[in-house]
């Protein structure tokens, strides 16, 4: 068996969901390729730590603290309210302006055609070239995006 | 019947909290927790962040109880709400995100190098391992990694797992497949370029 051939069978092997037969041909090609060995190690030791991440003991109070930030929330929602309640005349006052706004501009736009052409996608490409300057590790796993399946 | 009298409770728990009953609210969150907390770490990695996340998870557990339909399973819609706040998590601290979690890893391999002597210069460490995997899985689809997570961190059958994500058994099984296949390429890629 080739060395790429195991590659893509190296997590069901360690999950022990292949078959037999499966099995016993990527156990004799690791016996054999201390490269795919070292490959097997690392990959068995990284997906290890799903295991170990999965032990989760909850912090003691944890109920407490939810109910407690709940409360937190809901008081600030009141008064949150009431603040509106007390801003409303200035409120309508406000949306009076942004409607007269909105109404020239849609009535400008008509009259000039076309409007301004927002490019779709432009604010999503500018945050991803931004992330360019991250360590190694992290432009490792940003720029190969290309090279895996896709849904 | 278990199964029944335990669903059942999960409705019951749900119209109290309608109601505006934290004492019922707080039953759910003490019978959930864990396995929300475990989603949120499979996607984030940390544990802190993770808490910290399935904090914000049931309160919105309680606020959108009202919209809650009793057609599916209380836990069906749990997950569902775990899942969406972990990617949108994800996606609004991108950066930071993973910024934090690289410092966060940084002193963790330096404490387990200290504990366990030393490593090797072509040694990948603890922390390193572990920084490693969630870069991995977070470098997956949204959906690949959800599929990854629910069954691999939370155990969850298939069927769950598809009504959890609306989406179909044979999906989930693709999903599944892709994840672990697109998983194993980053990490194998990953340790080729970084110690040979
Ligand atoms: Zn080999």
């Amino acid at each position: 068996m080739k060395c790429n051939n195991i590659h893509n069978d190296l997590i069901s092997y360690l999950e022990g969901s292949l078959s037999r037969e499966e099995s016993n041909a990527v156990e004799k090609h690791l016996n054999t390729c201390d490269e795919c060995m070292k490959f097997s190690d690392k990959l068995r030791v990284s997906l290890g730590y799903i295991d170990i991440e999965k032990e989760v003991s909850v912090t003691p109070g944890f109920a407490d603290m939810v109910l407690a930030k709940l409360d937190n929330e809901v008081d600030n929602e009141v008064e949150e309210f009431s603040l509106i309640n007390r801003m409303m005349p200035a409120l309508t006052a406000a949306a009076v302006v942004l409607f007269a706004v909105f109404v020239g501009n849609t009535l400008a736009k008509q009259f000039s055609g076309g409007g301004d052409m927002v490019e779709q996608g432009y604010h999503e490409e500018f945050l991803y070239a931004n992330e360019i300057y991250l360590e190694p590790i992290e432009n490792f796993f940003l720029l190969t995006e290309e090279n895996y399946e896709k849904d | 019947m278990t199964q029944f009298v335990s669903n059942q409770n999960d409705h019951d728990l749900i119209s109290a909290i309608k109601d505006g009953d934290h004492d019922s609210f707080r039953i759910l969150v003490e019978k959930y927790q864990e396995r929300v907390i475990r989603i949120c770490r499979g996607y984030l990695g940390s544990y802190e962040d993770a808490e910290d996340l399935a904090q914000e998870v049931f309160i919105e557990v309680y606020k959108s109880s009202v919209k809650f339909r009793e057609q599916s399973e209380v836990s069906t819609w749990l997950y569902r709400i775990a899942v969406n706040r972990s990617l949108n998590y994800i996606r609004d601290n991108r950066k930071k995100f993973i910024l934090s979690k690289r410092s966060d890893s940084y002193e963790m391999s330096a404490i387990e190098n200290k504990a366990s002597g030393s490593s090797a210069d072509n040694e990948i460490t603890a922390g390193e391992h572990r920084h490693v995997l969630h870069l991995a899985l977070n470098s997956l689809s949204d959906n690949q990694k959800t599929a990854f997570i629910l069954n691999k961190y939370e155990d969850l059958p298939y069927i769950e797992i598809s009504s959890i994500m609306g989406v179909s058994i044979s999906s989930v099984e693709s999903l599944l497949f892709r994840a672990k296949r697109n998983l194993q390429k980053r990490l194998l890629d990953y340790y080729n370029k970084n110690m040979l």
